[in-house]
Protein backbone atom coordinates (compact mmCIF):
# COMPACT_ATOMS: atom_id res chain seq x y z
CA UNK A 1 0.00 0.00 0.00
CA UNK A 2 2.76 2.40 0.90
CA UNK A 3 4.21 1.97 -2.71
CA UNK A 4 0.99 3.04 -4.37
CA UNK A 5 0.35 5.82 -1.85
CA UNK A 6 3.69 7.21 -2.86
CA UNK A 7 2.57 6.62 -6.51
CA UNK A 8 -0.34 8.37 -6.21
CA UNK A 9 1.84 11.38 -4.29
CA UNK A 10 4.02 12.39 -6.72
CA UNK A 11 1.16 12.10 -8.91
CA UNK A 12 -0.44 14.19 -6.73
CA UNK A 13 2.06 16.93 -7.09
CA UNK A 14 1.72 17.04 -10.79
CA UNK A 15 -1.72 17.41 -10.77
CA UNK A 16 -3.31 20.63 -12.05
CA UNK A 17 -6.41 19.81 -10.77
CA UNK A 18 -5.12 19.84 -7.12
CA UNK A 19 -3.23 22.67 -7.56
CA UNK A 20 -5.84 24.76 -9.76
CA UNK A 21 -8.02 23.95 -6.30
CA UNK A 22 -5.52 24.85 -3.97
CA UNK A 23 -5.32 28.72 -5.96
CA UNK A 24 -9.04 29.04 -6.13
CA UNK A 25 -9.03 28.60 -1.96
CA UNK A 26 -6.41 30.95 -1.24
CA UNK A 27 -8.52 33.56 -3.35
CA UNK A 28 -11.83 32.43 -1.29
CA UNK A 29 -10.30 32.67 1.71
CA UNK A 30 -8.10 36.04 0.87
CA UNK A 31 -11.79 37.84 -0.54
CA UNK A 32 -14.01 36.51 2.34
CA UNK A 33 -11.36 37.78 4.82
CA UNK A 34 -10.54 41.18 3.24
CA UNK A 35 -14.84 41.78 2.88
CA UNK A 36 -15.80 40.87 6.53
CA UNK A 37 -12.76 43.96 7.41
CA UNK A 38 -14.15 45.91 4.78
CA UNK A 39 -17.73 45.58 5.82
CA UNK A 40 -17.03 45.85 9.83
CA UNK A 41 -14.60 49.00 9.36
CA UNK A 42 -15.55 51.00 12.33
CA UNK A 43 -18.25 48.70 13.73
CA UNK A 44 -18.08 46.61 16.55
CA UNK A 45 -15.41 43.53 16.11
CA UNK A 46 -17.01 40.17 15.14
CA UNK A 47 -13.96 38.13 15.47
CA UNK A 48 -12.91 35.29 13.33
CA UNK A 49 -15.04 32.39 14.30
CA UNK A 50 -17.66 32.01 11.40
CA UNK A 51 -15.06 33.06 8.89
CA UNK A 52 -12.75 30.03 10.38
CA UNK A 53 -15.72 27.68 9.68
CA UNK A 54 -17.31 28.97 6.68
CA UNK A 55 -15.30 27.37 3.67
CA UNK A 56 -16.95 24.04 5.22
CA UNK A 57 -19.74 24.35 3.33
CA UNK A 58 -18.27 24.74 0.11
CA UNK A 59 -15.01 21.93 0.38
CA UNK A 60 -17.47 19.66 -0.53
CA UNK A 61 -17.80 20.68 -3.93
CA UNK A 62 -13.64 20.81 -4.35
CA UNK A 63 -13.75 17.30 -2.91
CA UNK A 64 -16.33 16.08 -5.64
CA UNK A 65 -13.96 17.62 -8.46
CA UNK A 66 -11.16 16.46 -7.20
CA UNK A 67 -12.06 13.01 -6.24
CA UNK A 68 -13.74 12.40 -9.78
CA UNK A 69 -11.51 13.65 -12.09
CA UNK A 70 -8.32 12.54 -10.23
CA UNK A 71 -9.30 8.84 -9.54
CA UNK A 72 -11.78 9.07 -12.74
CA UNK A 73 -8.64 9.50 -14.44
CA UNK A 74 -6.79 6.54 -13.00
CA UNK A 75 -9.70 4.18 -14.82
CA UNK A 76 -9.47 6.61 -17.70
CA UNK A 77 -6.01 6.22 -18.34
CA UNK A 78 -5.63 2.23 -17.38
CA UNK A 79 -4.11 2.53 -13.87
CA UNK A 80 -6.38 1.02 -11.67
CA UNK A 81 -5.91 -1.82 -14.42
CA UNK A 82 -2.54 -1.78 -14.31
CA UNK A 83 -2.42 -1.85 -10.80
CA UNK A 84 -4.44 -5.04 -9.92
CA UNK A 85 -2.76 -6.76 -13.07
CA UNK A 86 0.69 -6.77 -10.97
CA UNK A 87 -0.71 -7.99 -7.89
CA UNK A 88 -1.72 -4.91 -5.78
CA UNK A 89 -5.26 -5.74 -3.85
CA UNK A 90 -8.38 -4.20 -4.88
CA UNK A 91 -8.91 -3.17 -0.96
CA UNK A 92 -5.42 -1.53 -1.33
CA UNK A 93 -6.33 0.42 -4.49
CA UNK A 94 -9.66 1.84 -3.18
CA UNK A 95 -7.80 2.42 0.25
CA UNK A 96 -5.39 4.72 -1.48
CA UNK A 97 -7.47 6.25 -3.23
CA UNK A 98 -9.93 7.50 -0.72
CA UNK A 99 -6.82 8.21 1.43
CA UNK A 100 -5.27 10.79 -1.19
CA UNK A 101 -9.03 12.21 -1.52
CA UNK A 102 -9.13 12.62 2.55
CA UNK A 103 -5.56 14.11 2.19
CA UNK A 104 -6.34 16.68 -0.47
CA UNK A 105 -9.10 17.79 1.68
CA UNK A 106 -7.75 18.04 4.48
CA UNK A 107 -4.65 20.06 2.24
CA UNK A 108 -7.27 22.82 1.10
CA UNK A 109 -8.81 23.27 4.53
CA UNK A 110 -5.22 23.92 6.23
CA UNK A 111 -5.04 26.05 3.44
CA UNK A 112 -7.66 27.54 4.18
CA UNK A 113 -7.32 28.10 7.51
CA UNK A 114 -4.00 29.25 7.44
CA UNK A 115 -5.03 32.39 5.04
CA UNK A 116 -7.71 33.60 7.58
CA UNK A 117 -5.76 33.41 10.37
CA UNK A 118 -2.85 34.95 8.61
CA UNK A 119 -4.72 37.86 7.41
CA UNK A 120 -7.63 37.87 9.72
CA UNK A 121 -5.96 37.23 13.41
CA UNK A 122 -3.55 40.65 13.10
CA UNK A 123 -6.96 42.61 11.91
CA UNK A 124 -9.63 41.08 13.49
CA UNK A 125 -8.62 39.55 16.84
CA UNK A 126 -8.47 36.17 17.92
CA UNK A 127 -10.90 33.21 18.12
CA UNK A 128 -14.32 34.75 20.40
CA UNK A 129 -15.62 30.87 20.69
CA UNK A 130 -14.01 28.60 23.48
CA UNK A 131 -10.36 26.44 22.53
CA UNK A 132 -12.40 23.58 23.54
CA UNK A 133 -15.08 24.29 21.29
CA UNK A 134 -12.80 25.30 18.20
CA UNK A 135 -10.98 21.81 18.97
CA UNK A 136 -14.50 20.20 18.42
CA UNK A 137 -15.69 21.74 15.02
CA UNK A 138 -11.86 20.83 14.08
CA UNK A 139 -12.78 17.14 14.33
CA UNK A 140 -15.79 17.48 12.59
CA UNK A 141 -14.49 19.16 9.80
CA UNK A 142 -11.82 16.26 9.78
CA UNK A 143 -14.85 13.80 10.14
CA UNK A 144 -16.67 16.16 7.36
CA UNK A 145 -13.89 15.73 4.84
CA UNK A 146 -13.06 11.79 5.22
CA UNK A 147 -17.52 11.57 4.62
CA UNK A 148 -17.19 13.31 1.43
CA UNK A 149 -14.36 11.80 0.06
CA UNK A 150 -15.84 8.38 0.99
CA UNK A 151 -19.17 9.10 -0.70
CA UNK A 152 -16.99 10.49 -4.30
CA UNK A 153 -14.18 7.86 -3.84
CA UNK A 154 -17.17 4.99 -3.90
CA UNK A 155 -18.96 6.74 -6.88
CA UNK A 156 -15.50 7.25 -8.58
CA UNK A 157 -14.71 3.84 -8.57
CA UNK A 158 -17.55 1.76 -9.12
CA UNK A 159 -18.33 4.05 -11.86
CA UNK A 160 -15.30 3.18 -14.74
CA UNK A 161 -16.61 6.08 -16.99
CA UNK A 162 -14.63 9.56 -15.85
CA UNK A 163 -17.21 11.58 -17.59
CA UNK A 164 -20.34 9.95 -16.08
CA UNK A 165 -18.62 9.57 -12.09
CA UNK A 166 -18.00 13.03 -12.61
CA UNK A 167 -21.49 14.26 -13.18
CA UNK A 168 -22.67 12.06 -10.84
CA UNK A 169 -20.35 13.39 -7.92
CA UNK A 170 -21.63 17.14 -8.98
CA UNK A 171 -25.24 16.27 -9.12
CA UNK A 172 -24.84 14.23 -5.40
CA UNK A 173 -22.76 17.44 -4.25
CA UNK A 174 -26.14 19.61 -5.34
CA UNK A 175 -28.45 17.09 -4.49
CA UNK A 176 -27.02 17.45 -0.86
CA UNK A 177 -27.30 20.94 -1.05
CA UNK A 178 -31.08 21.21 -1.86
CA UNK A 179 -31.37 18.90 0.68
CA UNK A 180 -29.77 20.33 3.51
CA UNK A 181 -32.01 23.27 2.49
CA UNK A 182 -35.05 21.51 2.58
CA UNK A 183 -34.64 20.07 6.37
CA UNK A 184 -32.90 22.55 7.95
CA UNK A 185 -36.37 24.38 8.59
CA UNK A 186 -38.13 21.72 10.16
CA UNK A 187 -34.44 20.50 11.43
CA UNK A 188 -34.06 24.40 12.84
CA UNK A 189 -37.58 24.99 13.74
CA UNK A 190 -38.53 26.24 17.43
CA UNK A 191 -41.43 26.03 19.32
CA UNK A 192 -41.86 29.55 20.06
CA UNK A 193 -41.09 32.82 18.59
CA UNK A 194 -39.48 35.37 20.51
CA UNK A 195 -40.07 38.70 19.91
CA UNK A 196 -38.20 41.69 21.21
CA UNK A 197 -39.86 45.24 22.40
CA UNK A 198 -37.60 47.99 23.46
CA UNK A 199 -39.46 50.28 25.52
CA UNK A 200 -39.40 54.28 25.81
CA UNK A 201 -36.62 53.46 28.80
CA UNK A 202 -34.55 51.57 26.70
CA UNK A 203 -35.06 48.43 28.73
CA UNK A 204 -36.00 45.39 26.26
CA UNK A 205 -39.00 43.27 26.83
CA UNK A 206 -39.27 39.61 25.91
CA UNK A 207 -42.84 37.80 24.67
CA UNK A 208 -42.62 34.18 23.88
CA UNK A 209 -44.93 33.05 20.99
CA UNK A 210 -46.37 29.52 19.99
CA UNK A 211 -44.46 28.34 16.45
CA UNK A 212 -47.62 27.64 14.73
CA UNK A 213 -45.52 25.81 12.15
CA UNK A 214 -43.72 24.20 14.67
CA UNK A 215 -43.63 20.82 12.72
CA UNK A 216 -43.66 18.73 15.76
CA UNK A 217 -40.86 16.65 18.05
CA UNK A 218 -40.45 13.47 16.04
CA UNK A 219 -40.32 15.30 12.40
CA UNK A 220 -38.17 17.37 13.70
CA UNK A 221 -36.12 14.75 15.12
CA UNK A 222 -35.82 12.91 11.96
CA UNK A 223 -34.85 15.83 9.95
CA UNK A 224 -32.16 16.56 12.75
CA UNK A 225 -31.07 13.31 12.26
CA UNK A 226 -30.61 13.32 8.17
CA UNK A 227 -29.23 16.31 8.46
CA UNK A 228 -26.52 15.05 10.54
CA UNK A 229 -26.37 12.55 8.69
CA UNK A 230 -24.99 14.60 5.19
CA UNK A 231 -21.91 15.74 5.89
CA UNK A 232 -23.52 19.34 3.94
CA UNK A 233 -26.19 19.55 6.48
CA UNK A 234 -23.74 19.17 9.32
CA UNK A 235 -21.06 21.59 7.73
CA UNK A 236 -24.80 24.07 7.51
CA UNK A 237 -25.28 23.27 11.10
CA UNK A 238 -21.71 23.79 12.33
CA UNK A 239 -21.32 27.05 10.59
CA UNK A 240 -24.95 28.51 11.36
CA UNK A 241 -24.52 27.80 15.02
CA UNK A 242 -21.09 29.63 15.45
CA UNK A 243 -22.46 32.28 13.50
CA UNK A 244 -25.36 32.88 15.03
CA UNK A 245 -26.76 36.70 16.52
CA UNK A 246 -26.45 36.02 20.24
CA UNK A 247 -30.89 36.90 20.17
CA UNK A 248 -31.24 34.50 17.48
CA UNK A 249 -33.97 31.93 18.07
CA UNK A 250 -33.14 29.05 16.07
CA UNK A 251 -32.71 25.87 17.32
CA UNK A 252 -28.93 24.68 15.38
CA UNK A 253 -26.68 22.40 16.42
CA UNK A 254 -25.97 22.25 20.10
CA UNK A 255 -22.54 22.52 21.21
CA UNK A 256 -23.39 18.96 23.00
CA UNK A 257 -24.57 17.86 19.73
CA UNK A 258 -21.37 19.36 18.06
CA UNK A 259 -19.21 16.98 20.05
CA UNK A 260 -21.32 13.52 18.91
CA UNK A 261 -21.67 15.11 15.11
CA UNK A 262 -18.65 13.07 14.87
CA UNK A 263 -19.92 9.77 15.16
CA UNK A 264 -22.55 10.42 12.31
CA UNK A 265 -19.74 11.48 10.37
CA UNK A 266 -18.15 8.27 11.42
CA UNK A 267 -21.37 5.67 10.29
CA UNK A 268 -21.48 7.52 7.22
CA UNK A 269 -18.16 6.69 6.65
CA UNK A 270 -18.49 3.11 7.90
CA UNK A 271 -21.31 2.49 5.86
CA UNK A 272 -20.42 4.06 2.45
CA UNK A 273 -16.56 2.86 2.22
CA UNK A 274 -17.66 -0.72 3.38
CA UNK A 275 -20.53 -1.27 0.44
CA UNK A 276 -17.86 0.87 -1.86
CA UNK A 277 -15.04 -1.96 -1.06
CA UNK A 278 -17.39 -4.87 -1.13
CA UNK A 279 -18.57 -3.77 -4.84
CA UNK A 280 -15.51 -2.58 -5.87
CA UNK A 281 -14.10 -6.24 -5.16
CA UNK A 282 -16.66 -7.72 -7.01
CA UNK A 283 -16.57 -5.07 -9.89
CA UNK A 284 -15.92 -6.54 -13.76
CA UNK A 285 -13.13 -4.57 -14.75
CA UNK A 286 -12.10 -3.70 -18.42
CA UNK B 1 6.25 -29.98 -19.79
CA UNK B 2 6.21 -26.44 -17.65
CA UNK B 3 3.28 -23.85 -18.03
CA UNK B 4 3.20 -20.62 -16.76
CA UNK B 5 -0.36 -20.57 -17.30
CA UNK B 6 -3.17 -23.08 -17.11
CA UNK B 7 -6.69 -22.68 -16.91
CA UNK B 8 -9.21 -25.37 -15.81
CA UNK B 9 -12.64 -25.60 -17.12
CA UNK B 10 -12.95 -21.90 -16.82
CA UNK B 11 -16.07 -20.39 -16.96
CA UNK B 12 -17.63 -16.57 -17.04
CA UNK B 13 -21.19 -15.71 -17.68
CA UNK B 14 -22.40 -12.15 -17.71
CA UNK B 15 -26.25 -13.18 -16.52
CA UNK B 16 -27.20 -15.40 -19.22
CA UNK B 17 -24.42 -15.38 -21.91
CA UNK B 18 -21.78 -17.54 -21.56
CA UNK B 19 -18.70 -15.86 -22.79
CA UNK B 20 -15.79 -18.34 -21.39
CA UNK B 21 -17.08 -21.87 -21.75
CA UNK B 22 -15.44 -24.48 -19.57
CA UNK B 23 -12.13 -23.44 -21.48
CA UNK B 24 -8.48 -24.96 -20.73
CA UNK B 25 -5.31 -23.41 -22.26
CA UNK B 26 -1.90 -24.71 -21.67
CA UNK B 27 0.95 -21.86 -22.14
CA UNK B 28 4.25 -23.38 -21.85
CA UNK B 29 7.24 -21.59 -20.30
CA UNK B 30 9.31 -20.04 -22.99
CA UNK B 31 6.73 -19.91 -25.67
CA UNK B 32 5.01 -17.40 -27.57
CA UNK B 33 1.66 -18.68 -27.40
CA UNK B 34 -0.75 -16.95 -29.93
CA UNK B 35 -4.35 -16.94 -28.84
CA UNK B 36 -6.46 -16.81 -32.34
CA UNK B 37 -10.16 -16.72 -32.44
CA UNK B 38 -12.61 -13.99 -34.57
CA UNK B 39 -14.16 -11.14 -32.15
CA UNK B 40 -16.19 -12.63 -29.65
CA UNK B 41 -14.59 -15.64 -29.59
CA UNK B 42 -13.70 -14.72 -25.74
CA UNK B 43 -9.93 -13.33 -26.22
CA UNK B 44 -10.37 -10.27 -24.35
CA UNK B 45 -12.16 -11.76 -21.82
CA UNK B 46 -10.11 -14.80 -20.87
CA UNK B 47 -7.21 -12.22 -20.63
CA UNK B 48 -9.10 -9.77 -18.06
CA UNK B 49 -10.21 -13.08 -16.52
CA UNK B 50 -6.05 -14.19 -16.09
CA UNK B 51 -4.95 -10.73 -15.27
CA UNK B 52 -8.10 -10.54 -12.58
CA UNK B 53 -9.48 -7.63 -13.55
CA UNK B 54 -12.59 -10.11 -13.95
CA UNK B 55 -13.53 -13.13 -11.83
CA UNK B 56 -14.42 -16.76 -13.04
CA UNK B 57 -17.80 -17.68 -12.30
CA UNK B 58 -16.52 -20.82 -12.15
CA UNK B 59 -13.55 -23.24 -12.69
CA UNK B 60 -9.96 -21.59 -11.68
CA UNK B 61 -6.67 -20.48 -13.50
CA UNK B 62 -2.50 -20.79 -12.19
CA UNK B 63 0.05 -19.16 -12.50
CA UNK B 64 3.10 -20.33 -12.29
CA UNK B 65 1.28 -23.14 -10.65
CA UNK B 66 -0.30 -20.96 -7.86
CA UNK B 67 -4.24 -21.05 -8.30
CA UNK B 68 -5.72 -17.92 -8.60
CA UNK B 69 -8.14 -18.59 -5.26
CA UNK B 70 -4.38 -19.04 -3.41
CA UNK B 71 -3.27 -16.00 -1.35
CA UNK B 72 0.03 -16.11 -3.00
CA UNK B 73 -1.12 -15.00 -6.62
CA UNK B 74 -0.41 -11.75 -5.72
CA UNK B 75 3.14 -12.59 -5.76
CA UNK B 76 3.13 -14.24 -8.74
CA UNK B 77 1.25 -11.65 -10.67
CA UNK B 78 4.26 -9.46 -9.96
CA UNK B 79 6.21 -11.43 -12.14
CA UNK B 80 3.73 -10.90 -15.18
CA UNK B 81 2.82 -7.40 -17.38
CA UNK B 82 0.33 -7.28 -19.73
CA UNK B 83 -1.40 -4.64 -22.23
CA UNK B 84 -5.29 -5.17 -22.65
CA UNK B 85 -6.62 -3.45 -25.92
CA UNK B 86 -5.39 -0.44 -25.63
CA UNK B 87 -1.99 0.16 -23.64
CA UNK B 88 -2.05 1.82 -20.08
CA UNK B 89 -0.27 4.77 -20.53
CA UNK B 90 -1.22 8.56 -18.99
CA UNK B 91 -0.83 10.59 -21.90
CA UNK B 92 -0.06 14.20 -20.21
CA UNK B 93 3.54 12.55 -19.18
CA UNK B 94 6.67 11.62 -21.06
CA UNK B 95 7.96 8.24 -21.89
CA UNK B 96 9.98 8.58 -19.07
CA UNK B 97 7.41 10.00 -16.50
CA UNK B 98 5.23 6.95 -17.37
CA UNK B 99 7.93 4.50 -16.73
CA UNK B 100 9.05 6.02 -13.19
CA UNK B 101 5.52 5.74 -11.93
CA UNK B 102 5.34 2.44 -13.14
CA UNK B 103 8.85 2.05 -11.00
CA UNK B 104 6.83 3.45 -7.96
CA UNK B 105 3.67 1.73 -8.37
CA UNK B 106 5.88 -1.65 -8.81
CA UNK B 107 8.08 -0.83 -5.81
CA UNK B 108 11.22 -0.73 -7.11
CA UNK B 109 14.02 1.38 -5.14
CA UNK B 110 15.76 2.78 -8.09
CA UNK B 111 15.22 3.59 -11.65
CA UNK B 112 18.46 2.03 -12.68
CA UNK B 113 17.25 -0.06 -15.69
CA UNK B 114 15.31 2.86 -16.99
CA UNK B 115 16.81 3.89 -19.58
CA UNK B 116 17.83 0.45 -20.24
CA UNK B 117 14.06 -0.32 -21.09
CA UNK B 118 13.46 2.49 -23.02
CA UNK B 119 16.31 1.66 -25.46
CA UNK B 120 14.87 -2.03 -25.27
CA UNK B 121 11.48 -0.54 -26.65
CA UNK B 122 13.33 1.79 -29.03
CA UNK B 123 11.99 5.49 -27.06
CA UNK B 124 15.25 6.43 -25.65
CA UNK B 125 15.03 9.43 -28.05
CA UNK B 126 11.83 10.81 -27.15
CA UNK B 127 13.25 13.11 -24.60
CA UNK B 128 10.47 15.56 -23.13
CA UNK B 129 7.48 15.05 -25.93
CA UNK B 130 4.54 14.00 -24.18
CA UNK B 131 3.11 10.65 -24.99
CA UNK B 132 -0.03 12.17 -26.20
CA UNK B 133 1.76 13.39 -29.06
CA UNK B 134 3.46 9.47 -30.28
CA UNK B 135 2.36 7.77 -33.03
CA UNK B 136 0.02 4.57 -31.92
CA UNK B 137 3.41 2.31 -32.84
CA UNK B 138 5.23 4.35 -30.10
CA UNK B 139 2.21 4.48 -27.84
CA UNK B 140 2.17 0.54 -28.09
CA UNK B 141 5.42 0.37 -27.32
CA UNK B 142 5.69 2.40 -24.11
CA UNK B 143 3.00 0.20 -23.34
CA UNK B 144 5.03 -2.80 -23.76
CA UNK B 145 7.75 -0.39 -21.79
CA UNK B 146 5.79 -0.26 -18.69
CA UNK B 147 4.80 -4.05 -18.84
CA UNK B 148 8.38 -4.34 -18.64
CA UNK B 149 9.09 -2.66 -15.50
CA UNK B 150 9.81 -5.05 -12.51
CA UNK B 151 10.95 -7.36 -14.74
CA UNK B 152 8.67 -9.90 -15.79
CA UNK B 153 8.88 -13.37 -17.12
CA UNK B 154 5.77 -13.95 -18.68
CA UNK B 155 4.17 -10.73 -20.95
CA UNK B 156 -0.03 -11.02 -22.16
CA UNK B 157 -0.78 -8.74 -24.75
CA UNK B 158 -4.09 -7.94 -26.53
CA UNK B 159 -4.58 -6.99 -29.63
CA UNK B 160 -1.14 -5.53 -29.45
CA UNK B 161 -0.46 -4.48 -33.54
CA UNK B 162 -4.38 -3.29 -34.08
CA UNK B 163 -4.41 -0.46 -35.82
CA UNK B 164 -0.42 -0.31 -36.87
CA UNK B 165 0.93 0.92 -39.73
CA UNK B 166 3.47 -1.78 -41.57
CA UNK B 167 6.62 0.01 -39.71
CA UNK B 168 5.12 -0.59 -36.81
CA UNK B 169 3.50 -3.88 -36.87
CA UNK B 170 7.38 -4.93 -38.08
CA UNK B 171 9.02 -3.13 -34.50
CA UNK B 172 6.03 -4.54 -32.67
CA UNK B 173 7.49 -8.09 -33.99
CA UNK B 174 10.94 -7.42 -33.55
CA UNK B 175 10.16 -6.41 -29.94
CA UNK B 176 8.12 -9.24 -28.92
CA UNK B 177 10.85 -11.71 -30.80
CA UNK B 178 13.89 -9.87 -28.89
CA UNK B 179 11.96 -9.91 -25.41
CA UNK B 180 11.15 -13.82 -25.80
CA UNK B 181 14.97 -14.98 -27.61
CA UNK B 182 17.13 -12.43 -25.23
CA UNK B 183 15.14 -12.14 -22.20
CA UNK B 184 13.40 -15.36 -22.37
CA UNK B 185 9.86 -14.01 -21.44
CA UNK B 186 6.89 -15.95 -22.08
CA UNK B 187 4.11 -14.28 -24.28
CA UNK B 188 0.45 -14.71 -24.78
CA UNK B 189 -0.68 -13.06 -27.60
CA UNK B 190 -4.09 -12.52 -28.96
CA UNK B 191 -4.35 -11.30 -32.61
CA UNK B 192 -6.41 -10.90 -35.84
CA UNK B 193 -3.08 -10.49 -37.97
CA UNK B 194 -2.64 -14.85 -38.09
CA UNK B 195 -0.36 -13.91 -40.87
CA UNK B 196 1.66 -11.77 -38.68
CA UNK B 197 1.11 -14.20 -35.55
CA UNK B 198 2.66 -17.42 -37.38
CA UNK B 199 5.72 -15.02 -38.02
CA UNK B 200 6.30 -15.44 -33.90
CA UNK B 201 4.30 -17.58 -32.49
CA UNK B 202 5.62 -21.06 -31.15
CA UNK B 203 2.19 -22.06 -30.33
CA UNK B 204 -1.09 -21.84 -30.67
CA UNK B 205 -4.85 -21.99 -29.06
CA UNK B 206 -7.70 -21.37 -31.29
CA UNK B 207 -10.38 -20.29 -29.54
CA UNK B 208 -14.62 -19.84 -30.76
CA UNK B 209 -17.97 -19.04 -28.63
CA UNK B 210 -15.39 -19.09 -25.23
CA UNK B 211 -14.34 -22.80 -26.31
CA UNK B 212 -10.86 -23.62 -26.67
CA UNK B 213 -10.89 -25.80 -30.54
CA UNK B 214 -7.32 -26.63 -30.37
CA UNK B 215 -4.03 -25.95 -28.86
CA UNK B 216 -1.25 -27.15 -31.08
CA UNK B 217 2.72 -26.40 -31.32
CA UNK B 218 4.31 -24.76 -34.34
CA UNK B 219 5.87 -28.54 -35.31
CA UNK B 220 2.62 -30.27 -35.43
CA UNK B 221 1.18 -26.98 -37.09
CA UNK B 222 3.90 -26.77 -39.87
CA UNK B 223 3.23 -30.55 -40.49
CA UNK B 224 -0.18 -30.47 -41.04
CA UNK B 225 0.15 -27.73 -42.94
CA UNK B 226 3.06 -28.76 -45.12
CA UNK B 227 2.83 -29.04 -48.96
CA UNK B 228 1.07 -32.51 -49.98
CA UNK B 229 -0.35 -34.24 -52.53
CA UNK B 230 -4.19 -35.50 -51.78
CA UNK B 231 -5.04 -38.74 -54.04
CA UNK B 232 -7.90 -40.39 -54.01
CA UNK B 233 -7.27 -44.19 -54.83
CA UNK B 234 -9.35 -47.37 -55.27
CA UNK B 235 -7.58 -49.53 -53.46
CA UNK B 236 -5.76 -48.01 -50.33
CA UNK B 237 -3.57 -51.02 -49.67
CA UNK B 238 -2.08 -51.33 -53.13
CA UNK B 239 -0.84 -47.53 -52.62
CA UNK B 240 0.67 -47.87 -48.97
CA UNK B 241 2.73 -50.70 -50.22
CA UNK B 242 4.26 -48.59 -53.26
CA UNK B 243 4.91 -45.88 -50.77
CA UNK B 244 6.55 -48.29 -48.42
CA UNK B 245 8.35 -49.42 -50.74
CA UNK B 246 9.81 -46.45 -52.67
CA UNK B 247 10.20 -45.08 -48.96
CA UNK B 248 7.87 -42.21 -49.37
CA UNK B 249 6.33 -40.05 -46.56
CA UNK B 250 2.55 -40.64 -46.83
CA UNK B 251 -0.50 -40.09 -44.02
CA UNK B 252 -3.78 -42.60 -44.62
CA UNK B 253 -6.67 -40.10 -44.19
CA UNK B 254 -9.41 -42.58 -45.12
CA UNK B 255 -9.78 -45.79 -46.64
CA UNK B 256 -10.23 -43.82 -50.47
CA UNK B 257 -7.79 -40.86 -49.38
CA UNK B 258 -4.13 -41.16 -48.26
CA UNK B 259 -1.63 -37.99 -48.36
CA UNK B 260 1.70 -37.89 -50.35
CA UNK B 261 4.55 -35.68 -48.79
CA UNK B 262 6.88 -36.11 -51.21
CA UNK B 263 7.53 -35.27 -54.44
CA UNK B 264 6.48 -37.61 -57.14
CA UNK B 265 6.40 -37.70 -61.12
CA UNK B 266 2.55 -38.12 -61.67
CA UNK B 267 2.85 -40.44 -64.75
CA UNK B 268 5.36 -42.43 -62.95
CA UNK B 269 2.64 -43.36 -60.03
CA UNK B 270 -0.20 -43.81 -62.12
CA UNK B 271 1.49 -46.39 -64.44
CA UNK B 272 3.09 -47.90 -60.95
CA UNK B 273 -0.25 -48.12 -59.36
CA UNK B 274 -2.19 -49.47 -62.31
CA UNK B 275 -0.16 -52.52 -62.38
CA UNK B 276 -1.43 -53.25 -58.87
CA UNK B 277 -5.28 -52.68 -59.95
CA UNK B 278 -4.92 -49.32 -58.15
CA UNK B 279 -6.84 -45.92 -60.03
CA UNK B 280 -6.19 -42.62 -59.15
CA UNK B 281 -9.81 -41.23 -58.84
CA UNK B 282 -8.85 -37.57 -57.68
CA UNK B 283 -5.06 -36.04 -57.64
CA UNK B 284 -4.47 -32.34 -55.54
CA UNK B 285 -1.89 -30.81 -55.01
CA UNK B 286 -2.46 -28.54 -51.35
CA UNK B 287 -0.44 -26.57 -49.25
CA UNK B 288 -2.18 -24.45 -45.93
CA UNK B 289 -1.31 -20.94 -44.89
CA UNK B 290 -2.13 -20.74 -40.75
CA UNK B 291 -5.17 -18.46 -41.72
CA UNK B 292 -6.21 -21.62 -44.40
CA UNK B 293 -5.79 -23.66 -41.65
CA UNK B 294 -7.54 -21.72 -39.03
CA UNK B 295 -10.23 -21.53 -41.21
CA UNK B 296 -10.67 -25.30 -42.03
CA UNK B 297 -10.72 -25.41 -38.26
CA UNK B 298 -13.44 -23.52 -37.48
CA UNK B 299 -15.25 -24.14 -40.35
CA UNK B 300 -16.13 -21.49 -43.02
CA UNK B 301 -14.33 -18.55 -43.61
CA UNK B 302 -17.20 -15.98 -41.96
CA UNK B 303 -15.58 -13.26 -39.79
CA UNK B 304 -12.19 -13.66 -39.50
Amino acid sequence: MYRLLKANFFRLLKNKIFWGIVIITIMIASFLVVNTILNHQGGTKEGIDRLLVIYMNIIGIFIAIFTSLFVGTEYSDGSVRNKIIIGHSRKNIYLVNLITSVVVGICIECVYLLIVAIIGIPTMGTLQMTADKFMFILVDIFFIIVAYASIFTCITLLCSDITVSTVTCMILVLIMFVATIALSSTANASKYHETYITKDNGEIEVHQELNLNYPGDFPKAVAKTILYCIPTGQAYEIVSQVGKHPLQIVDYMSDKDMKMASLYSLAVIGIVNGMGMYCFKRKDLK
Amino acid sequence: MEYILETNQIEKRYNRFKAIDNLSIHVPKGAIYGLIGKNGAGKTTLIRLICDLQKPTSGSYTIYGIKNTDKRILEARKRMGAIIETPSIRLEATAEDNLKEQYRIVGLPSFDNLQEILKLVGLIDTGKKKAKHFSLGMKQRLGIAIALVGNPDFLILDEPINGLDPEGIIEIRELILKLNKEKGITVLISSHYLDELSKIATDYGFIEKGHMVQEICKETLEEKCKKRVELEVSNVKECVKYFEEKQLSYEVISDKCINLYDEINITELAVALSKRDCVIDKFQEKEESLESYYINLMGGGNNV
